[in-house]
């Protein structure tokens, strides 16, 4: 009947699986984590390691007042309300705590300024010092090498195995398989005594799928994922008898440069300059159209209306928290340019509008209020006078689903029909919807992922052996 | 490269005129206007203004293209061969003339002392010229011959056309290698250069699929790899040198030709596919996009099993193929901007540094070291860096190969060794311990000759009632079988040193009989008996040890029968032991 057999099993390896595992190996000694990919990791190891939390040691040195009910106001707002607002005030609320989890037990280097992401009412986000989710996969993956928790790669996920009352006892899954070829690798059984851990994140790269739920998003509209960002372990999950939340939600990134392909580079500079240091603007007209602290959804929005071609523009003192400038210069993804008006040149920005934009914005940065757009003017925003002046073409990609599978506050999977928990059945991450509702702010997805992966490992561990 | 071919050819305007005029001559070919200066001179002219036209016309596959799109640049031979019709030369005198013309200028080319990468461009430039002016001319011609004649059909058989194309331009020019092949895809026929090419192959009847090296088994299959309105580049490796093709199928349909057949043309452009990489490679920033280009490519991810990264000044990762990602379990997203150095150890780094620094151009170097993986494992790598010069930047390809499985290959073969070193120590302890045994055996054996079987042979010696010593000589036979098969039961000394009297004692105990019993059955008094089983229990060595007189007998008795056999050939037997 079964090939392998093992107290836990772990779909997917990154921050929720890692997690996961992470925190059941600490009761439990027989713990797996599989992987369809080549490499551990995922959309992880690719982000920009931004982690929210409120109530940090980083917001108490720089006198931030900060709160996990302040977090979850944030969420709600820019989720319209969407909400479960059970399972995200759990995000809020163990924050500060998975924060501190991530410096002491795994040993992640964080930056030691916060970052203000459009969207949060305060600065809340830590970035790691390599600027990359791998600054926390990394230290995960080690830790999951010292504690013998095998990370089985190229290992699919077919479906799940469940007895007559609908319990997952375990999953089939092709080993040895080569992503992207469906018949690649060999059926195996894999039992799991305790439980079945999904943590495989969500399904941008899905052009199909997404489609299907949300037909905007054309083929022609590319994603910041990886390319193993698919949604077939959602759908086993819903045969397996799991309820599917609110999988329309897609969320674009309004960041991601036109000039690379994916998350790349660009984003991070986006993220930490473009938009709170600098002005985004319509080449076409050469004026502002949104507060670029806006959260993501309305900065899609506003850049995808009338089919805006967005640049974003920021200053010499704008740009000294973008860690990945020097990366984004040398892949021409970041230009840089003299002057404002060798930049509207090469841009192809008229240049009068321009300069008026510049100058209308500059002066509401000293008077400290943003009368056009409402953007929130901290002490450290300075006007965009130092040359040189850089400039990003932004162009929306697909980059979060907000929608999943549905969990409770302990990840257990609740079931479609009975709404109760399906035995031995857990989930983390971006596969699990519902969370942060019609939009998710910006450095709430690693928090959401290390916090119910942990809390899956610990409840999975704690589960009679079946 | 062009505009110096063509100051070349101007500047030795008078010499070719010469020998095209010697050779045309020599061809028997002169008059009506050919061997004429004039002729030679717009003839020429109109080569060097081709020769100098821009880069695409030079591109083979554009010259239909080109005849269609600017006829200007081709008109002048066409009228120039009208001319010759009109003053009588028919068109295969004048074809004949131009042929001599092109071969006097290449014979020009070779003679001069240029390089020979510049001479074979040069020469490849010429020749290029000249096919497209031979195309022009002979399209024309057919197109002349169709418009003279009413009834092409009748007067020229299609397969003659062909024929006369075939031998006129194809197997002389235009396309590098041509090739008919059968409906089935064998070839039937091969150009000179063709044969040429595959000098060491057997060419007519090979299926072409097999001889191109591209993996198809059927003439379907080939059509789909090479869809006759389509063009297809091929690589082909001929003694280490690699040769981009381009590959068109031409059906031949034409009426009463071989049905189902078709000329296969292979276009050398390696030149030019070089030519585009280079370009590509000097397009925009060289550190990235320009290296999508074919030879990367094909280079970087058509290779299997080996990691490549191409690294940049910076020593940052700037490409990967999907093997490297997987050796190092990072994604390309993560891998690419990596610092080269992160990925290896501190002697690692220090190797490549050291790699860097004095690695020329071209320059391959191989050195094992280790590497590092996403999760901190450390793993066996061989590691080969190639330096690679572009627009003045330096950019380094770094092939890497876990041997991971080659070293545990190794270390297994290293410890079957050891363990079979091992065992051969353990064979030769053992050897010595047998070797021991058989000493302490020859010994136990001597010292039992020593004990047991020289008293017996005294006592032979001495003993004079003749069954007696025969019962001893069978003893001392039986002794011998004994000590020489088995040597399981240790040989009984001890009985054999029993007198007569004893040995009937013994039978009697064996037998189950009380002391008392046995002085009765023998006549003797109960203490001697009780004397004589105090001498046994001595001879037998039971002194001072707690075993029962009867039950050793008994078992002895019953393992070999020793003391029955003593009593028989002593013929003590039953009642008769009295009587003796």
């Amino acid at each position: 009947m079964w090939d392998e057999e093992y107290d836990i099993v772990i779909i997917g390896s990154g921050f929720a699986g890692l997690a996961a595992a992470l925190e059941a190996r600490k009761t439990c000694s027989s713990v797996v984590v599989l992987e369809k990919m080549q490499v551990p990791g995922g959309n992880s190891a690719i982000s920009g390691g931004l982690v929210a939390a409120a109530g940090s040691p980083l917001q108490a040195e720089e006198g931030i007042l900060d709160s996990p009910e302040l977090m979850l106001d944030d969420m709600l707002r820019a989720g319209l309300d969407y909400n479960d607002p059970e399972l995200a005030r759990i995000v809020a609320e163990k924050s500060t705590e998975t924060l501190l989890w991530t410096i002491e037990e795994l040993g992640v280097q964080f930056k030691q300024t916060l970052s203000h992401l459009g969207g949060h009412s305060v600065p809340r986000t830590y970035n790691t010092t390599n600027t990359s989710g791998s600054g926390i996969t990394r230290p995960m993956l080690v830790k999951c090498r010292e504690k013998g928790i095998p990370i089985d790669l190229k290992t699919l996920l077919q479906r799940f195995i469940t007895d007559e009352q609908g319990a997952v006892l375990g999953v089939e899954v092709r080993r040895g398989y080569v992503f992207p070829h469906a018949g690649s690798g060999e059926s195996r059984r894999i039992r799991a005594r305790k439980a079945v851990i999904l943590a495989t994140g969500g399904f941008s790269q899905d052009k199909a799928f997404r489609r299907i739920q949300n037909p905007i998003l054309s083929e022609n509209i590319e994603s910041t994922n990886h390319p193993g960002a698919t949604a077939e372990s959602l759908v086993a999950a819903i045969r397996a008898g799991a309820t599917p939340v609110q999988l329309s939600l897609i969320q674009l990134g309004p960041w991601a440069s036109r000039d690379e392909e994916g998350f790349g580079v660009g984003s991070m500079f986006s993220m930490l300059a473009g938009f709170p240091y600098g002005v985004l603007i319509d080449v076409k007209t050469g004026r502002r159209f949104v507060n670029e602290l806006s959260d993501r959804k309305l900065l899609v929005d506003a850049m995808l209306n009338t089919g805006r071609e967005s640049l974003a523009i920021v200053d010499q003192k704008g740009v000294r928290y973008a860690s990945t400038l020097g990366k984004c210069l040398k892949r021409g993804v970041v230009k840089q340019f003299g002057s404002i008006e060798e930049l509207s040149q090469v841009n192809q920005v008229p240049l009068a509008p321009l300069l008026e934009t510049i100058r209308v914005y500059n002066s509401s940065v000293k008077r400290g209020v943003d009368e056009e757009f409402g953007k929130p003017i901290p002490e450290d925003l300075l006007p965009i006078e130092e040359p040189p002046f850089y400039s990003i073409r932004l162009i929306s990609k697909v980059h979060h689903c907000m929608g999943g599978i549905q969990i409770n506050a302990r990840a257990q999977v609740l079931d479609i029909e009975t709404h109760r928990l399906i035995q031995g059945f857990y989930a983390a991450g971006e596969i699990t919807g519902g969370i942060h509702g019609a939009s998710r702010l910006g450095s709430n997805a690693i928090t959401d992922c290390l916090v119910f992966g942990r809390i899956a490992g610990r409840n999975a561990a704690q589960d009679p052996s079946r | 490269m062009r505009d110096s071919l063509a100051r070349m050819l101007a500047d030795a305007v008078d010499d070719l005129f010469l020998a095209w005029k010697q050779g045309v001559e020599n061809q028997g070919i002169v008059g009506d206007g050919i061997g004429d200066r004039a002729c030679f001179q717009r003839v020429m002219d109109g080569i060097l203004a081709l020769v100098g036209h821009g880069d695409g016309v030079m591109h083979p596959v554009n010259m239909p293209r080109i005849i269609l799109d600017e006829p200007s640049s081709v008109a002048f031979i066409v009228e120039q061969a009208r001319l010759g019709q009109a003053q009588g030369v028919p068109f295969p005198r004048f074809l004949q003339s131009f042929k001599v013309l092109e071969r006097v200028a290449e014979e020009y080319l070779v003679g001069r002392a240029v390089p020979g990468q510049e001479m074979l461009a040069a020469l490849l430039s010429l020749r290029r010229a000249t096919d497209l002016l031979e195309y022009a001319l002979i399209q024309d011609w057919e197109r002349s011959n169709r418009e003279d004649t009413p009834a092409p059909q009748e007067q020229l058989h299609p397969g003659i056309v062909l024929d006369q194309i075939r031998n006129e331009i194809f197997y002389k020019g235009i396309a590098s290698l041509i090739m008919k092949i059968d409906a089935q895809g064998l070839i039937t026929e091969a150009s000179p250069q063709t044969t040429r090419f595959f000098s060491d192959r057997r060419i007519i009847g090979r299926f072409c699929g097999e001889l191109l090296d591209i993996g198809v088994t059927s003439m379907g299959e080939i059509l789909e790899v090479f869809p006759p309105d389509e063009v297809r580049e091929i690589i082909l490796n001929r003694d280490t040198v690699r040769y981009v093709f381009e590959v068109h199928l031409l059906p031949l349909n034409l009426e009463g030709s071989d049905a189902g057949g078709s000329i296969l043309l292979l276009n050398d452009i390696t030149r030019i596919a070089d030519d585009r990489l280079r370009f590509e490679m000097q397009a925009g920033d060289p550190g990235h996009e320009q290296f999508n280009s074919e030879k990367m490519r094909s280079a970087i991810f058509q290779s299997v099993g080996e990691g490549i990264l191409l690294v940049d000044q910076d020593l940052e990762v700037v490409k990967a193929n999907h093997r490297a990602c997987e050796i190092y379990g990072l994604s390309r997203q993560n891998l690419i901007g990596t610092d080269l150095l992160a990925l290896t150890d501190q002697a690692g780094a220090e190797k490549l540094s050291e790699f860097f620094g004095r690695l020329i151009e071209g320059q391959r170097l191989s050195e094992e070291m280790t590497g590092l993986y996403v999760d901190g494992r450390t793993f066996p790598t061989r590691t080969t860096v190639t330096r690679i010069d572009y627009a003045g930047k330096r950019f380094w390809t770094i092939i890497v190969l876990d041997t991971t499985e080659e070293k545990a290959l190794e270390n297994r073969l290293r410890q079957e060794k050891q363990q079979t070193e091992e065992m051969n120590l353990t064979l030769k302890n053992v050897l010595r311990s047998i070797e021991g045994d058989r000493r302490d055996f020859e010994n136990r054996i001597s010292s039992k000759i020593g004990t047991a079987i020289m008293p017996m042979l005294e006592k032979i010696c001495k003993e004079a009632q003749p069954s007696v010593r025969r019962s001893y000589l069978n003893l001392l036979g039986d002794q011998l079988i004994a000590l020489t098969s088995g040597f399981d039961t240790e040989l009984d000394a001890g009985l054999l040193k029993l007198s007569r009297t004893e040995i009937e004692v013994c039978r009697l105990i064996q037998g189950g009989f009380s002391s008392k019993e046995i002085g009765d059955a023998m006549n003797l008094s109960f203490e001697t008996v009780q004397t004589h089983r105090k001498n046994i229990r001595k001879k037998l060595n039971l002194n001072g040890k707690n075993i029962n007189l009867h039950a050793y007998l008994a078992s002895r008795a019953c393992e070999n029968g020793a003391l029955q056999e003593v009593r028989r050939e002593r013929g003590m037997s039953g009642g008769d032991s009295r009587k003796e």
